[in-house]
């Protein structure tokens, strides 16, 4: 187990930076949203998925290689790494909500 | 200890309505070395992805001793490919502590080569070195089998000849299918030899042959 989590931090750590700018986008929308609707900023997280493994795809595949041989699916990587950030920025929004970060909005 | 056979058999590849592969046939055991030549193009490189599961054919047969498997590299099978595959990002140690089956890990590291690079980065590695690198992880990783896809195309001779040391040594294990258009190190290091031709597989049983099969101009 400790070594799937490694592999997995290894596999993650070139999709840190475009999650974390895609999250921050998202947040961006929800405030200008006045904390209302969620939904565009799902779909700007599931968008911003997609674009990050297709740059990848297309820019680093060959890394793919390690991955297989290290007996694991790049398929299944992307859909835990996804699934953890998008349950990751699910939790700021909450946070964030629950602190009242978007009330000034909220009560205009 | 149990004898594992990795049986590849009728795969069947098209691109583009021409047949690269048809009616192949290729088997290895533990113990042995396989060695695959053929032409470029002929589709060596796609049948050893076929077999690690990354490239679907039309139809295949791969099996570990009669057990289907449909992704190799879920099933103990490890796959050297051509190009550079570490990532760069990443240093030799972290990579190898992933990759290495930890049974190796102490040979891996009395190294040299090892000792001398293992903080580093990929990426501040010379190709030659990374390819040595991804060689060692390979052959030392946990997988009963090991595809060699142009393994001494960017090394040096005396390299060559180290590393063809370690693969007949790692082969008491393992079965490896290895391929190379550097025909007399395949030649030397293997103990078995199949012909790639016209989408199909042919045994040789002597070198002669490969002349007859127009794969070598003379011997």
């Amino acid at each position: 187990m400790k070594r799937f989590i490694n592999l997995f931090f290894l596999f993650a750590r070139p999709l840190q930076f475009f999650n974390a700018a895609f999250t921050i986008m998202a947040l961006l929308n929800i405030y200008s949203l006045r904390g209302r609707f969620f939904l565009p900023a799902i779909l700007l997280k599931l968008a911003g998925y997609v674009a990050v493994a297709a740059y990848q795809n297309f820019m680093d595949s060959r890394a793919f290689y390690f991955f297989q041989n290290s007996g694991h699916s790049v398929v299944r990587l992307y859909i835990i790494a996804f699934a953890l950030d998008l349950l990751c920025f699910g939790l700021i929004v909450i946070i964030l909500n629950h602190y009242h970060a978007f009330a000034h909005v909220k009560n205009r | 200890m149990h004898s594992l056979t990795l049986k590849i058999d009728s795969v069947q590849l098209e691109f583009d309505g021409r047949k690269v592969l048809r009616d192949v046939y290729l088997d290895c055991s533990c113990g042995e070395i396989v060695g695959l030549l053929g032409r470029n193009g002929c589709g060596k490189s796609s049948l050893l992805k076929i077999i690690f599961g990354t490239l679907t054919a039309q139809y295949k047969y791969v099996a570990i001793n009669d057990k289907f498997v449909a992704k190799g590299y879920k099933h103990g099978v490890a796959y050297l490919p051509q190009h550079h595959f570490l990532p760069r990002y990443a240093s030799i140690n972290q990579l190898a502590g992933q990759l290495v089956d930890p049974l190796f890990m102490p040979e891996l590291a009395a190294m040299p080569i090892y000792q001398q690079h293992a903080h580093k980065r990929c990426e501040q590695l010379s190709g030659g070195e990374q390819r040595q690198f991804e060689m060692l992880m390979i052959l030392f990783s946990n997988a009963d089998f090991v595809l060699m896809d142009e393994p001494f195309t960017h090394v040096t001779p005396v390299q060559s000849n180290d590393f063809k040391k370690l693969m007949r040594k790692v082969a008491q294990h393992k079965g490896i299918i290895v391929t190379d258009h550097q025909y007399y190190n395949i030649l030397e290091v293997s103990d078995r030899v199949i012909l790639m031709n016209d989408g199909t597989t042919r045994p040789i049983y002597r070198p002669e042959q490969l002349v007859e099969y127009r794969y070598l101009s003379g011997l």
